[in-house]
């Protein structure tokens, strides 16, 4: 029957049953939450059939502290543990447990969503729609706001071929999930969720009007443009915080931005390196971190 | 007497079924090759004598040679809270 002791689980069983503990423990919390990408996007009928790595959901904002505490007390830790500057707020926390494949990403916003984070949840949450995970009843978003969603995911990476290929299925997804009528408004809809300017790759491929356009707060476009536009955000934001350092400060910081702690460094790669891979670690960082100077240099004077 | 399915219970299709128990979130996933699988999917309103014809069925065996591995097997279920066994009232 049961194997003895922890059996080992494919990812698409990890994940799936992992989207239905969380759902368990925010609904026990009466933590509104909301599945996205994964199995949610794939069971609406947006993502071809495949499996993901992590398990993203987004939380009611004021209550996100308390599900990664919950979580914690059942054994899931932070990952990022990230220590250097940020130039955009964190927009989740990545878990991990010792237990399980995959990991758990507790958002509560999204980078291209340029609304309060508690307003654009309640946007999200009030058009909901149900979906069934594991034979567990979760919500996710409305499949036209999952769509742009799905595209803000991608137009991250804009400029790269594997995400104008992801526009592309994801526009197609959409001619057959959305009726003619939604499609059409979609252009209103990313309007409604701050997005008008930010998804606009996305919406130029559509059979929609768009709505709203430049009316996105500079400093929030100015921030999207450098998430979606720099080489390197990390160079970008560490040019930044040198800049803004006092010149006593600015040895001290440089020296962190090339030597990373062992602790960071294996938690970015996920596993325990050795003295040899430490070193070939910083020494790789070091070259890219000089070879983007220049372009995050220029990126900031803009 | 029939069996159902405890109510917090987390699981996956596929070529073989793994279950979670949420109320238990320390506890490992479980995991149920076939026939196992079968067993598990098909007891939930069903009695043992049911359970075992639908089993034979399913495996083209004769009850009467399985009927003593179901049983055994859907103990074993009901001690690891993966079923429940539903007395009737009274």
């Amino acid at each position: 029957m049961t194997t003895a002791g922890d059996p080992v689980l494919e990812l698409r069983e990890a994940g799936e049953l992992v989207h239905a503990l969380v759902g368990h423990r925010a609904d026990a919390l009466g933590i509104r939450m909301l599945v996205i990408k994964g199995p949610a996007s794939r069971l609406q009928g947006l993502r071809p059939p495949g499996v993901s790595n992590d398990v993203d959901v987004w939380v009611d904002p004021e209550r996100r502290d308390a599900l990664v505490a919950d979580l914690a007390a059942i054994g899931w830790e932070r990952r990022d543990e990230y220590s250097g500057p940020d130039l955009i707020d964190r927009h989740s926390v990545t878990l991990w447990h010792r237990r399980w494949a995959c990991e758990i990403d507790v958002h509560d916003r999204f980078p291209g969503f340029c609304l309060p984070p508690a307003e654009l949840f309640a946007r999200l949450w009030e058009a909901r729609v149900p979906v069934e995970v594991a034979h567990r009843p979760l919500a996710a978003p409305r499949p036209d706001q999952h769509a742009l969603l799905l595209a803000l995911h991608a137009l991250r990476y804009d400029g790269r071929v594997p995400a104008a290929a992801e526009l592309s299925l994801l526009a197609a997804a959409v001619g057959r999930v959305l009726s003619p009528e939604q499609t059409a408004r979609l252009g209103r809809t990313a309007s409604d969720l701050g997005a008008a300017d930010t998804a606009a790759g996305f919406i130029d491929l559509l059979d929609t009007t768009p709505h709203g356009r430049g009316g996105t707060d500079p400093a929030d476009l100015a921030l999207w443009r450098l998430v979606t536009g720099a080489d390197s955000l990390t160079s970008v934001a560490w040019v930044s915080a040198l800049r803004r350092a006092p010149w006593r400060q600015r040895p001290a910081l440089l020296w962190r931005a090339v030597w990373l702690p062992r602790a960071e460094i294996e938690a970015t790669q996920k596993r325990t390196l050795s003295s040899a891979e430490l070193r070939a670690y910083r020494r790789r960082r070091l070259r890219r971190g000089v070879r983007a100077l220049p372009r995050a240099l220029r990126t900031l004077r803009s | 007497m029939t069996f159902s399915r405890p109510p917090e219970l987390a699981w996956t299709d596929g070529a073989r079924i793994t279950i979670l128990d949420l109320a238990r979130p320390d506890s490992a996933a479980a995991v149920l090759e076939e026939p196992a699988a079968t067993i598990w999917l098909e007891a939930p309103g069903r009695t043992m004598a049911e359970l075992v014809g639908v089993v034979a069925d399913a495996f083209e065996q004769p009850p009467a040679a399985i009927r003593g591995d179901v049983d055994a097997f859907v103990s074993d279920l009901v001690a690891a809270g993966l079923l429940v066994s539903d007395r009737p009232a009274g």
